[in-house]
C-alpha cells in the first residue's frame, strides 16, 4: 500500500466521523455536503461559513485526550518478567482496542491518534463532557488492573477549526501565542499535563488473599519472605503473598512456561563469563516539540502512524539481532523484554552482551525508517509536503539511546532510572552538536559512583553513532584477531597510572596524556605480534587512521579521538563479550 | 558507652580485602579503600574475622551453650549467645559493639598512605604442572605493611550500654577475639593479611553543654557524616538493599533517642525524654541542596559541564491559566529554555529527577557473607548495598571538601526537651542502619532554628502577584484579545511547596484531597497544583508497606490512603483580608505540619516565590537562594615532571624516529637508560653517552646524528631542573625512556615495511 492510499484511507476515518456529527447538527444537509464540509475540517481549511453559521456558539466537536499515568512505575512495578512483561502486553494491547473503546462508550466516533498508553479521540460534542471523560477512563482502568489514566474532554468550536496562523515571536519566554486549529491541539495537550498535575488520585483497590493463606517461609511467587511464619513445600498461588496474589487477581502476569522468573535468569539465557543484564532506553529526539508544530488533524494522525510502524520496524530488527546470539534456547522472545513499546519509545531488556549492537542496530533503523517515510513516496512526505519546515524537522529526526549494562542483581527499576540518564546524555550531546541519533553506554560495576545517577560516570563517552559503531567494529577485531584482553588491560593500566601522575595539570593533562598513552601504545605495537595484528585491523576499519597508516601519527590520531576513554570503553566492552559466538552463529 | 580503640598490626604481610572498591590498573579484584584510595579494613571485615575468633573460642570451651551454631538459619529467633550478644544480629537485634572502619596510620599517629600492587595470579594445572591458559589473573593489594613499615591500622569503637549485657563480658569477649586473629581478608593461605590485634580503652571525652537560659522551641539537628551512611529504601530486592538519599523523620527521631540513652544522658522512663519522643515534631535529615519542586527543571540541552536550574512556576502556571481561557500557546521548537542567554530547542527535564537523588554521592557496596565453620566466603552469599559515601579530601587537594551534612528541623519542643536535645551537642551519634558494620557514625551540632519571617512571606506573595500580573499582561497583547483577569485587584496568590510528604487526615473530605494543605483553611479556591504522589502510596497499601509508609497507612484499612509527594506546588487564590488573619498560622502550620504523622515531619510545607530567574552557571539553588556546590573545581598546582611530560614524551618520539634506521643502536640506547636508573648525576649520564658515542660512532651518527639530538636534550633536562639534580635525574630516565619506546616502534615498523616490499 503506498503513502497516498494510506493517507486517503486516514482521511476517510476522520472524515467519517465528523460528517456525521455535521449533519447530525444539521438535518438539512446531505450526506455528500457533509463529508465535503468534514474534508475541509480534515485539510485544515476551517469549516464552510454556513455549516459553521449553523454552529453559533455551540461546539462542533470535542477531543478526548487520554495518558497513562506513571505508565513506567507501573510496568516495573515488581522484579518479576513476567509481572513487567504483563503490564507492558496490558499497555499495549490498551492502544490496540481503542477502537473498541469507541464502539463500547457512546459519544465517541473517531481516533485521531492513539500510542504509548496515550492518544486523542473525536467526540460529539453534544454529550455530556464530564460525563464522557468519566466513562472512557473507567473504560482504560478497567482494562489495565491497577493503571490509572488522566482523560481530558476540550470542546472545539468553529473558530478553533480554522487554520492556525503562523505564530509571532515567543511570547512568554518559551512559548509563542498560536491559535485556530493549531491552538486547540496545543490546548489539549496542555489541559491533559494540567489535568495529570492537578488531580490527587485514588489509588485501585487491593484485593487482599483469602485468611491465613500466605504460610509460606518464603512467597512462593516472590521469594519474599513474610515474617514469622512457618516454612511451606506448596508454591500454589493461595500461598503466594498478598502482593503477588494481587497481581494475579489483576492479571498482571504472563502465561508463559518458557518465561523465566526473575531477570538474574533473563541475563543468563546467553550464557557469558560476566551475566550481566542489560537496559536499552530508546527516545526519539524532539518528538514532543515536533507534535507540537503540526497544527492539523490529518498531519498529527499521519505522524503517529509514521512513528508507530518506524519504531515497530525498529523492534523487530532488535528481535532479529537478538536471535544471532542464541545457543541455549530457539526463540528470542524467551530472552528479552520489550516493554512499553509504543509511540516513540523502545525499552528492552535483553542479557548484557547483545545490548550495545542491538542498540546500534536500533538507532540506525529509526535512522533508516525517517529516511524513508520523509523520502518521494513516504508517509510523512505526502502528509507534510505543504509544511517544508516540519518536513525538514522530520528528515532530521532521530533518536537517543541509554544503554546501561550491569550485574543481574541490580534492580530493573533502578537500571530503568540510569539508562534514561544515559539516554538524557545522548539527548544533549544530539541538540547540542545537531546530531540526529546518539548513544551512551554504560557498564556499571558493582562499586561505580553514582552522583547524579550515572550522568558523571558517563561524561565524555563517545555519543556519535559512528563512533560507537567504530568501537564496536574495534571490539570485533580484538575478538577476530584473538587478541588477550591482557595487552588492552596494559594499556590502559598504563594511560591510568599517568592519568594519576599528571592529575596535578587538571585539564591541561588531556593532551600530555594523549602523547604518553601514543608514546606507550607504539612500544606495545613493536612487541606484540597480536596487538599490531589488531591495529591493523582498527586501521582498515577507520579510513580517518588507515589513510596515514604509514605513518606514526596514526596511533597520536587514534589517541587525540579520545584513545585512553576509547580504551576503557574496549576493555569494559570486550569483557561482555558481546558478539554471538561461533556456535551461535 | 566505653570508647575503645582496635589496632591491627601488620606483621610484614600485603592485604587483599576484596569486595569494595572499583579495581585499578585492570586488576580483577580490588582491595579495600577508602575515598581518597587510602587502604583501610571495613568495619564489617573486621567484625566479621573478630567474630569469627570469638565463636571458635567459645565453641572450644563449651561447645552446648557459649555460642550459637554456625551458619544458623534467617528465621531463627532472637539469640541470647555471648556472642550475638557482643556482635548482634542480622535482622533481629543490634549488638553491644559499634565500629568504624580501620584506618591506615603511620608511627607517629597522621594517617598513612600504601601503595596498591596490583599481583598475578595463574591457575597451575594439577597434572602437567604448567599454567592453564586464560586464568591469568590480577589481585591488588597493598604493599607489604608492618616489619619495617612502621604503620599499623587503627578502628574506632564503642561498647554501648545495652539493658541485660555484662558491659564487663564483653569486653573480656571482644579482647579475646582481637587476641586470637591472625589472618584478615583474602590469600590468608598465600601469606596475606597476616596480623596481630589488640584491644584499647579509651578515655571518653565528656562534652556537656549548658542549657540555654530561653529554650528554643525548634532546632536544627546537623548531622555530619563520619562514615557511610545507609537508610534503607523499600525492601531488599534480591540481594541488593537500596538506600534512600536523606533520613525520615522517624530514623532521626530513633538516632537522637538511642543517642540519649547510650550516651547514659536520660533514662528511657523519664518524663523529658517521653515527651521528646512523642510530642516534638522531627523533620527528614536532607542535604542542603535537597529541597525538591515539582516546577523547578533543568534545561538538558546545554552540551556544557554544568546546566542551569530553573524554577518554571510563573510560565508554567500563566500557561494553563491561559489555555483555561481559550488562549494556546506552544512551546518555541527554537528556544526551549526561558532563560534569557539559552535558546536551545530540547524541552527542560525535572530537576532533580527523583527527590533528594543530586547530591549526596551514592556508592554500590558488594559484600559477601562469610561460612563460620569454614571461614570463607558462603557460596551464593554476595550481596550490594547502596550508601551515602561522606566525601574526604585527597591528601594532594588544596582545598577542603564539602563534608556531607544533613539538617532536621526539630519543632514542637518544650524546655525540658529542648534541654535534652542541647546535651547531645558536639557528640558521636548513629544515623540509619548496618551501625554495627561501620556505617551511620554522625557528629551531631545542634543548634536554634529561628521561625519564617513574617514579613519575608509577604514579600514572596507580593512578588509572585507582580510576577504574575505582568506575565498576563504580556500574554494579553500577544493574543490581542482581553480575558477576564486570574487575579482581582484585593486578590493575592499564596503558593507553598511541600517540604516533607503529605499524608492527609483520615477524617479529610474528598474535597479537601484535591484541594490541598490549605483546603480547609479558609485560603480560597485554587489557582493552580502541580501534584506528584508519592511512590509510597501509588499502588495501593500493599505499596505503601513496601516503600516505607508509616503502617497505619495500611492497617485495618479499607480503602488505600494516597501520600501526597515532597516538591508538590500548590497556588491558593486568597482575599488580603484572609491572608492577614491567617497567614502567621500558616506559617507555623508549615513549620510543624499538617495531615498526619507530623511527629516524623509530614505535612510540613513553605510559602514560595516566583524565583522564576535562572542561574546560568547552576550554582545557585533556586529554591531558597543558598549557593549549592554542583560542581567540584579542584584548583591544583601542577608537579615538575607533569609539568615537562609533554615536552619529554615528544622529545622521545622524535629522537626514537630519527634513531630508526640505526640498527643496533638499541642495545646503545638501554645501557644510558640503566645507567641512569641507577645513578643520581646527570653528568655521569652525559659522561657515558659520550663515551658509547666515541666507541660506537656507526650506531650514535649515522645515518643519523642521534647523539647530538639526545645529549641536548639531556643538557635541557638539565637547564629545566636547574640546581636540582633529583628532579634533572627524573627527567632524563623518562626522556630515555620514552626515546626508546619510539625507537622501539619505529624499528619494528621499518622492518616490518621492508618485510613487505
Amino acid at each position: 500500500m503506498d503513502s497516498s492510499s494510506i493517507l486517503d484511507m486516514l482521511r476517510e476515518s476522520l472524515v467519517k466521523g465528523l460528517g456525521s456529527a455535521i449533519r447530525a447538527s444539521d438535518p438539512s444537509l446531505d450526506e455528500e455536503a457533509a463529508r465535503r464540509a468534514a474534508c475541509t475540517v480534515i485539510s485544515s481549511d476551517g469549516l464552510p461559513q454556513d455549516v459553521a453559521n449553523h454552529f453559533g456558539s455551540q461546539p462542533v466537536c470535542a477531543l478526548v485526550c487520554f495518558d497513562a499515568d506513571s505508565i513506567h512505575s507501573w510496568v516495573f512495578d515488581s522484579e518479576r518478567v513476567q509481572v513487567a512483561a504483563g503490564a507492558s502486553d496490558t499497555l499495549d494491547r490498551l492502544n490496540q482496542e481503542v477502537d473498541r473503546l469507541i464502539r463500547e462508550v457512546p459519544g465517541l466516533y473517531g481516533k485521531l491518534y492513539s500510542a504509548g498508553g496515550g492518544g486523542m479521540l473525536f467526540a460529539d460534542a453534544r454529550t455530556d463532557l464530564n460525563e464522557l471523560r468519566r466513562r472512557t477512563r473507567d473504560w482504560f482502568e478497567g482494562q489495565s488492573h491497577g493503571l490509572t489514566f488522566t482523560v481530558v474532554a476540550e470542546p472545539l468550536f468553529a473558530p478553533d477549526l480554522k487554520p492556525g496562523k503562523a505564530p509571532d515571536k515567543s511570547t512568554l519566554g518559551r512559548f509563542r501565542h498560536v491559535d485556530g486549529l493549531w491552538g486547540a491541539l496545543v490546548r489539549a495537550q496542555v489541559a491533559t499535563r494540567t489535568a495529570k498535575e492537578s488531580r490527587v488520585r485514588a489509588a485501585p483497590r487491593l484485593i487482599e488473599p483469602k485468611s491465613g493463606a500466605v504460610r509460606a517461609e518464603r512467597c512462593p511467587s516472590c521469594g519474599r519472605r513474610p515474617p514469622n511464619r512457618e516454612p511451606v513445600t506448596d508454591a500454589s498461588p493461595e500461598f503466594w503473598c498478598a502482593h503477588c496474589h494481587n497481581l494475579r487477581a489483576h492479571k498482571k502476569f504472563v502465561d508463559s512456561s518458557n518465561m523465566p522468573i526473575t531477570f538474574a535468569e533473563l541475563a543468563e539465557r546467553i550464557p557469558r563469563r560476566r551475566q550481566y543484564l542489560g537496559y536499552v532506553a530508546v527516545d526519539g529526539n524532539s518528538m514532543g516539540a515536533t507534535v507540537q508544530s503540526i497544527g492539523d488533524f490529518l498531519g498529527l494522525r499521519a505522524f503517529s502512524e509514521a512513528v508507530t510502524e518506524i519504531y515497530s520496524h525498529a523492534r523487530d530488527k532488535a528481535w532479529a539481532v537478538l536471535a544471532s546470539y542464541l545457543e541455549n534456547v530457539k526463540d528470542p522472545d524467551e530472552c528479552y523484554l520489550s516493554l512499553l513499546s509504543g509511540g516513540d519509545e523502545i525499552t528492552l531488556v535483553l542479557p548484557a552482551a547483545a545490548a550495545p549492537e542491538v542498540a546500534l542496530e536500533v538507532l540506525k533503523t529509526i535512522q533508516d525508517g525517517f529516511d524513508r517515510a520523509t523520502s518521494d513516496g513516504g508517509l510523512l512526505h505526502a502528509a507534510f509536503r505543504d509544511s517544508p519546515e516540519i518536513l525538514d524537522r522530520l528528515r532530521k529526526a532521530g533518536a537517543a539511546a541509554g544503554v546501561i549494562t550491569a550485574h543481574a542483581n541490580y534492580p530493573v527499576r533502578l537500571l530503568r532510572r540510569y539508562a534514561n540518564d544515559l539516554q538524557k546524555e545522548a539527548k544533549r550531546y544530539c541538540a547540542a552538536l545537531k546530531r540526529r541519533s546518539g548513544l551512551a553506554w554504560l557498564l556499571l560495576t558493582d562499586s561505580s559512583p553514582l552522583t547524579k545517577g550515572v550522568e558523571r560516570v558517563a561524561k565524555s563517552p563517545d555519543l556519535d553513532l559512528d563512533s560507537f559503531e567504530r568501537l564496536l567494529a574495534e571490539a570485533r577485531a580484538a575478538r577476530d584477531e584473538d587478541l588477550p584482553s591482557s595487552a588492552l588491560q596494559a594499556l590502559l593500566s598504563y594511560y591510568r597510572h599517568e592519568e594519576n601522575a599528571l592529575d596535578s595539570l587538571g585539564e591541561d593533562r588531556r593532551p600530555v596524556l594523549d602523547l604518553l598513552g601514543a608514546n606507550f601504545f607504539r612500544y606495545q605495537l613493536a612487541r606484540n605480534k597480536k596487538l599490531a595484528a589488531w591495529w591493523k585491523a582498527v586501521q582498515r576499519i577507520d579510513p580517518e587512521i588507515g589513510a596515514d597508516a604509514k605513518g606514526s601519527d596514526a596511533v597520536a590520531h587514534w589517541f587525540q579521538r579520545g584513545g585512553g576513554r576509547r580504551l576503557e570503553q574496549l576493555v569494559d566492552l570486550l569483557s561482555l563479550d558481546p558478539f554471538p559466538t561461533s556456535e551461535a552463529a | 558507652m566505653k570508647a575503645l580503640e582496635i589496632i591491627v598490626q601488620p606483621r610484614d604481610a600485603a592485604f587483599s580485602i576484596g569486595g569494595h572498591t572499583q579495581p585499578r590498573f585492570g586488576g580483577d579484584h580490588a582491595t579495600a579503600r577508602d575515598a581518597c584510595d587510602r587502604p583501610v579494613i571495613p568495619a564489617s571485615a573486621l567484625r566479621g574475622a573478630l567474630r569469627l575468633e570469638l565463636e571458635r573460642l567459645l565453641r572450644g570451651r563449651d561447645p552446648a551453650s557459649t555460642a550459637c551454631s554456625a551458619n544458623r538459619a534467617e528465621d531463627e529467633k532472637e539469640c541470647d549467645c555471648a556472642v550475638c550478644r557482643l556482635f548482634g544480629q542480622s535482622g533481629r537485634a543490634a549488638g553491644a559493639l559499634r565500629l568504624e572502619n580501620a584506618v591506615l596510620v603511620a608511627g607517629d599517629g597522621e594517617a598513612a598512605a600504601s601503595a596498591v600492587d596490583v599481583r598475578s595470579r595463574v591457575c597451575i594445572g594439577r597434572q602437567r604442572g604448567s599454567a592453564v591458559d586464560k586464568l591469568l589473573g590480577f589481585v591488588e593489594t597493598t604493599a607489604p605493611l608492618g616489619g619495617v613499615t612502621p604503620a599499623e591500622f587503627r578502628a574506632a569503637a564503642w561498647l554501648v550500654p545495652v539493658p541485660g549485657m555484662d558491659e564487663a563480658a564483653n569486653l573480656r569477649n571482644l579482647s579475646a577475639a582481637c587476641a586470637a586473629l591472625r589472618a584478615i581478608g583474602g590469600g590468608k593461605a598465600r601469606g596475606f593479611g597476616w596480623v596481630s590485634c589488640t584491644v584499647k580503652e579509651l578515655k571518653e571525652s565528656s562534652s556537656s553543654t549548658e542549657a540555654a537560659a530561653d529554650p528554643p522551641r525548634g532546632v536544627t539537628l546537623s548531622f555530619e557524616a563520619r562514615a557511610p551512611l545507609y537508610f534503607g529504601y523499600c525492601r531488599p530486592i534480591g540481594y541488593f538493599q537500596p538506600t534512600r538519599t536523606n533520613a525520615l523523620g522517624s530514623t532521626v527521631r530513633g538516632a537522637v533517642a538511642f543517642a540519649l540513652l547510650e550516651h547514659g544522658l536520660v533514662k528511657g522512663d523519664d518524663d523529658s525524654f517521653q515527651r521528646l519522643v512523642t510530642s516534638a515534631s522531627f523533620g527528614s535529615a536532607r542535604t542542603d541542596g535537597d529541597r525538591p519542586s515539582a516546577t523547578r527543571k533543568r534545561c538538558r540541552p546545554t552540551g556544557q559541564p554544568t546546566s542551569h536550574v530553573t524554577d518554571d512556576l510563573v510560565v508554567d502556571l500563566l500557561r494553563r491559566l491561559a489555555a483555561n481561557r481559550g488562549i494556546a500557546l506552544a512551546i518555541d521548537p527554537d528556544r526551549a529554555c526561558p532563560h534569557p542567554e539559552c535558546s536551545r530547542a530540547v524541552k527542560m527535564v525535572p530537576e532533580p529527577f527523583a527527590s533528594g537523588a543530586a547530591h549526596p554521592q551514592v556508592r554500590v557496596r558488594t559484600r559477601t557473607a562469610l561460612n563460620r565453620q569454614a571461614g570463607t566466603s558462603m557460596d551464593a552469599k554476595l550481596f550490594s548495598h547502596q550508601v551515602l559515601e561522606p566525601p574526604i579530601s585527597a591528601e594532594n587537594e588544596k582545598t577542603e571538601r564539602q563534608p556531607l551534612v544533613l539538617r532536621s528541623e526539630v519543632w514542637g519542643l518544650d524546655a525540658t526537651a529542648s534541654a535534652l536535645l542541647a546535651k547531645l551537642d558536639g557528640r558521636k551519634v548513629w544515623l540509619g542502619g548496618k551501625r554495627s558494620q561501620g556505617m551511620g557514625t554522625c557528629l551531631l551540632r545542634v543548634e536554634p532554628v529561628a521561625p519564617d519571617d513574617l514579613e519575608r512571606a509577604r514579600k514572596r506573595i507580593a512578588d509572585l502577584k507582580d510576577a504574575l500580573v505582568n506575565g498576563w499582561a504580556a500574554i494579553r497583547q500577544a493574543a490581542h484579545r482581553d480575558p477576564e483577569p486570574i487575579l482581582a485587584d484585593d486578590e493575592l496568590p499564596v503558593a507553598i511547596v511541600l517540604r516533607e510528604p503529605w499524608l492527609p487526615a483520615a477524617d479529610a473530605e474528598a474535597a479537601d484531597l484535591e484541594g490541598g494543605p490549605l483546603a480547609s483553611e479558609k485560603a480560597g479556591g485554587l489557582l493552580g497544583s502541580f501534584v506528584h504522589l508519592a511512590e509510597e502510596g501509588r499502588f495501593g497499601a500493599l505499596e505503601a508497606s513496601r516503600y516505607g509508609a508509616p503502617k497505619s497507612v495500611l492497617r485495618g484499612e479499607e480503602t488505600p490512603r494516597t501520600v501526597v509527594d515532597a516538591g508538590s506546588v500548590f497556588v491558593y487564590k486568597v482575599k488580603q483580608e484572609t491572608l492577614d488573619l491567617h497567614l502567621r498560622g500558616w506559617l507555623e502550620m508549615g513549620r510543624e505540619g499538617c495531615g498526619e504523622h507530623r511527629g516524623e515531619g509530614w505535612g510540613r510545607f513553605e510559602i514560595r516565590g516566583p524565583e522564576s530567574d535562572s542561574d546560568p552557571s547552576g550554582s545557585k539553588n533556586m529554591m531558597n537562594g543558598e549557593e549549592v556546590n554542583y560542581e567540584d573545581p579542584k584548583a591544583r598546582a601542577g608537579s615538575p615532571i607533569a609539568i615537562h611530560k609533554e615536552w619529554l614524551v615528544t622529545q622521545g618520539d622524535e629522537i626514537g624516529e630519527l634513531a630508526k634506521d640505526n640498527r643496533d643502536w638499541k642495545h646503545q640506547v638501554r645501557t644510558i637508560w640503566e645507567a641512569a636508573r641507577l645513578e643520581n648525576e646527570p653528568l655521569v649520564v652525559l659522561n657515558l653517552l659520550r663515551y658509547q658515542a666515541a666507541r660506537n660512532s656507526g650506531n650514535w651518527r649515522k645515518p643519523a646524528d642521534v647523539f647530538t639530538a639526545l645529549s641536548e636534550a639531556i643538557e635541557k633536562c638539565r637547564m629545566k631542573a636547574a640546581k636540582d639534580a633529583e628532579l634533572a635525574m627524573e627527567l632524563i630516565r623518562h626522556l630515555l625512556a620514552y626515546t626508546y619506546r619510539s625507537f622501539t616502534f619505529h624499528s619494528a615498523k621499518n622492518g616490518h615495511d621492508e618485510e613487505e616490499s
